[in-house]
């Protein structure tokens, strides 16, 4: 067969070309450990990615989302803690002035005990966490609870100014929780084993009948009531803890799978965009001795000529 | 009876054809890295012979040979394969235009990315849903439209980019329309002297060799058939229509289209258009650069353009109607989020709500109930993100974006596929052209030996002849003196 000189130099040329160019393109694989530069490198790979990365900012949202309910829970969970402590403060105040006889002096004493605990409780009821009140419902900007104080009404009444709502985020793919608890509910709404009166009221009421003493007739029926509306008081709030600890729990679940997912989903990305180093290290070496075999039978094919042998 | 001198004329016509056979040769080694030019050989054939009687024993005449000479240069050359080179080349120039143009559209998009669209729309949903559980927080806020604008403006660059890309391809279109006009004045320049020289009885090879060149220069521009007729003159058409015949030329003319997204005049079916300049009529591509820049231009570029603006407005129009309904920190409701332009067509975050604009974030509806804490509708609008809300509810926002991409990079992957399929059968056919019609350096080195040793062979015949005449002129009849 008839080679041209150009037919030899053209492919010569050409397959050089493209053995270094192949080689270029491994070395890019390599030096930016990506598979994928642009759609048209693997359409379906790339559109996989995509429809990862989308998935992974998913789940950093949702992972997000729990440890934020978690630490809201959390936080809820302390101040009814502390509630429940004040609670039982005042039932083993009210134990102790329904037992002994105490004079006058000393019941005011215990009064000024429990006006303390009234305060403290309320204190707790507007808490605050992350700048927002926890027991406000949704009007996290406004102090829920204030005593109204009139001289005229010895009953101090607590009013609250918060708004009982619903506070949702999504821990998982259609999974939307409550984080908050409402502080209308778990403060002011009457408890029925106490008589129908609120967290407040009972205290209040230990109070006024601690300031009335044994001069009222009722005094030790009174005390009685007030012992037991402390302890439904204290029931009620050992309730919604037990409700906010089992949210938590159930969280810790969701956030272990949230982490599982995310190893599977950057394992899944990895493989759908990651080049495969070693392999292109491999064919890189591979690569380089074709392009220097191409190389030196070029220069061997070109250099001698019918010239070189005439004199 | 023979002429003593015989001997001396075939002596002379050889050292004439050979030397002649060595121009030739000399004329192929300058050429050797000409493109396009084609090897010429000499064709060297024994002069006319003339019978005589040998003699009288002899029955049979023989035939006294009168010598050599150079009966023709011939150009070699198959028709039929430079008829293949152009045919491949239209289909390779078609494929390599539109593997040019979708390049392009792909580096726009500039997915897959850390920082791409893709990844901006998830940090926007992301800042909703952060916003969700912290609607009082004014950084929050800030943060979200903050991202927000981010989206917008990759939207923006986005089309913005395709627009530009539909102006560029015009231009490349343009040029290239230049180029097929000035090639089709070249090409009937070259028919007209063709067929000047041919007439009176020459053979302009080396003008042939440069109409071929031309030819197939044209042919990887734009979808041609070119045909040989009468005279040595090439006829060349583009569609059924005749671009080139004889020496005079139907030049085309480009029409810039409108810009993406706004419609086509009333009575043009494409947007860019290629037409006949004597009367107007629409140019019939069917391949080379032009035609693959075309196909784009006209058909792919609009499509991935109007996926993006559907997928803005379709954003658009789902967040605001939630947006609308909710309230703002500050109890205002009503408010628009996304604006789109229809004319700049340019996306924004209402300037009600962007203090770079005079805003105020606190006025980015949160809220159901019109309560601070209230986080609702911003996790209403969170949950837009896996809503099937395009293509008639069958598919989310997201999830259209990456049918966009995936499209894309299936036209670009066929394109750059049909680029490496159709190189590989040019190249074949080229490679036989060239050795076929390529000059080999040996060859010819050899050649030059062959007709340099006839030569000297030739002039060593002339000397014995020489010598002969001189032993019959000078030697003989002396007897006498």
């Amino acid at each position: 067969m008839r080679i041209s000189t150009s037919y030899l130099l053209n492919n010569l040329t050409r397959d050089i070309a493209e053995q270094f160019a192949r080689m270029q393109r491994l070395s890019e694989q390599i030096s930016t450990g990506k598979r994928l530069r642009k759609p048209s490198d693997d359409p379906l790979a790339v559109s996989r990615a995509l429809a990862i990365r989308a998935l992974k900012a998913g789940v950093a949202q949702h992972k997000a989302n729990v440890d934020y309910a978690k630490d809201w829970l959390g936080a809820t969970e302390g101040v009814l803690m502390k509630a429940h402590d004040v609670l039982a403060d005042a039932a083993d105040i009210a134990l102790r002035a329904a037992n002994g006889t105490f004079s006058d002096d000393e019941r005011q004493a215990f009064a000024q005990e429990v006006d303390g605990l009234i305060s403290e409780l309320l204190g707790l009821a507007n808490t605050q966490y992350d700048g927002r009140y926890v027991f406000a419902g949704l009007r996290t900007n406004t102090t829920p609870f204030s005593l109204v104080e009139d001289p005229a009404d010895p009953g101090y009444p607590v009013v609250y100014q918060g708004m009982d709502g619903s506070r949702e985020i999504e821990v998982e793919p259609g999974t939307i929780i409550q984080v908050n608890t409402n502080g209308g509910a778990t403060f002011m709404q009457g408890v029925a084993a106490a008589g129908g009166r609120n967290l407040f009221q009972i205290l209040t009421d230990l109070r006024e009948h601690l300031l009335e003493g044994d001069g009222s007739p009722t005094f030790q029926a009174d005390i009685a009531d007030d012992i037991a509306g402390t302890q439904a008081a204290q029931d009620k709030i050992m309730n919604i803890v037990t409700g906010i600890g089992a949210k938590i729990r159930r969280l810790g679940r969701v956030s272990g799978q949230l982490s599982e997912n995310e190893v599977e989903l950057e394992a899944l990305l990895s493989k759908a965009e990651d080049a495969d180093v070693a392999r292109a290290v491999t064919e890189l070496k591979l690569q380089e001795s074709v392009y220097k075999a191409a190389l030196g039978a070029a220069a061997s094919v070109m250099q001698p000529s019918l010239l070189d042998y005439l004199r | 009876m023979r002429s003593a001198f015989l001997g001396l004329e075939i002596a002379r016509r050889a050292l004439l054809t050979h030397q002649r056979a060595l121009d030739v040769v000399a004329h192929n080694i300058a050429n050797a890295a000409t493109p396009g030019y084609v090897r010429r050989e000499p064709v060297l054939a024994a002069t006319e012979g003339f019978v005589v009687e040998t003699g009288a024993g002899f029955k049979r005449p023989g035939t006294v040979g009168t010598g050599v000479e150079v009966a023709r240069i011939k150009r070699v050359f198959d028709g039929f394969l430079e008829s293949r080179i152009r045919q491949s080349g239209v289909t390779l120039g078609l494929w390599e235009g539109r593997h040019d143009a979708l390049s392009q559209v792909e580096a726009i998009f500039g997915e897959p990315s850390d920082v791409g669209l893709a990844d901006a729309l998830n940090k926007f949903f992301a800042a909703w849903d952060e916003l969700a559980k912290r609607p009082e927080s004014i950084p929050i806020r800030t943060a979200l439209v903050e991202e927000a604008k981010t989206l917008a403006a990759f939207f923006n660059q986005t089309t913005r980019g395709l627009r530009d890309l539909a102006r560029d391809l015009d231009e490349g279109i343009t040029t290239r329309i230049d180029e097929i006009n000035s090639l089709a004045s070249e090409i009937a320049a070259q028919n007209r002297e063709i067929v000047r020289i041919t007439a009176i009885g020459n053979d302009p090879a080396d003008l042939k060799d440069k109409r071929d060149l031309a030819i197939a220069r044209l042919s990887r521009l734009i979808s041609i058939r070119a045909f040989e007729v009468g005279g040595g003159s090439v006829v060349i058409e583009v569609g059924s229509t005749e671009l080139v015949r004889g020496d005079s030329v139907n030049e085309l003319n480009f029409t810039s289209g409108t810009p993406l997204g706004e419609p086509i005049p009333a009575g043009e079916v494409e947007a860019s258009r290629v037409s006949w300049s004597d009367d107007g009529s629409p140019v019939d591509i069917r391949g080379g650069e032009v035609g693959g820049l075309l196909q784009v231009r006209n058909g792919d570029l609009p499509t991935y353009y109007k996926d993006v603006e559907n997928l803005i407005k379709a954003l658009r129009d789902e967040i605001n109607a939630l947006h609308t309904a909710g309230f703002g920190l500050d109890g205002s409701q009503g408010a628009e989020f996304y604006l789109y332009d229809d004319a700049t067509r340019v996306l924004s975050v209402s300037s009600v709500l962007d203090p770079d604009a005079g805003g105020d974030v606190s006025r980015v509806a949160a809220s159901k109930t019109g309560e601070a804490g209230d986080g609702a509708n911003a996790l209403a609008i969170a949950s837009l993100k896996d809503a099937l809300t395009m293509s008639g509810g069958t598919v989310s926002f997201r999830g259209f974006y990456q049918q966009t991409i995936a499209n894309l990079g299936t036209d670009a992957r066929q394109a750059a596929y049909m680029v490496q399929v159709h190189e590989a059968t040019l190249h074949q056919y080229t490679n036989n052209k060239d050795n076929l019609s390529g000059v080999a350096i040996d060859e010819e080195v050899a050649n030059l030996m062959r007709y340099q040793r006839a030569y000297e062979a030739a002039a060593r015949l002339a000397t014995v002849i020489d010598q002969m005449l001189d032993t019959l002129i000078n030697g003989t009849g002396i007897v006498g003196r």
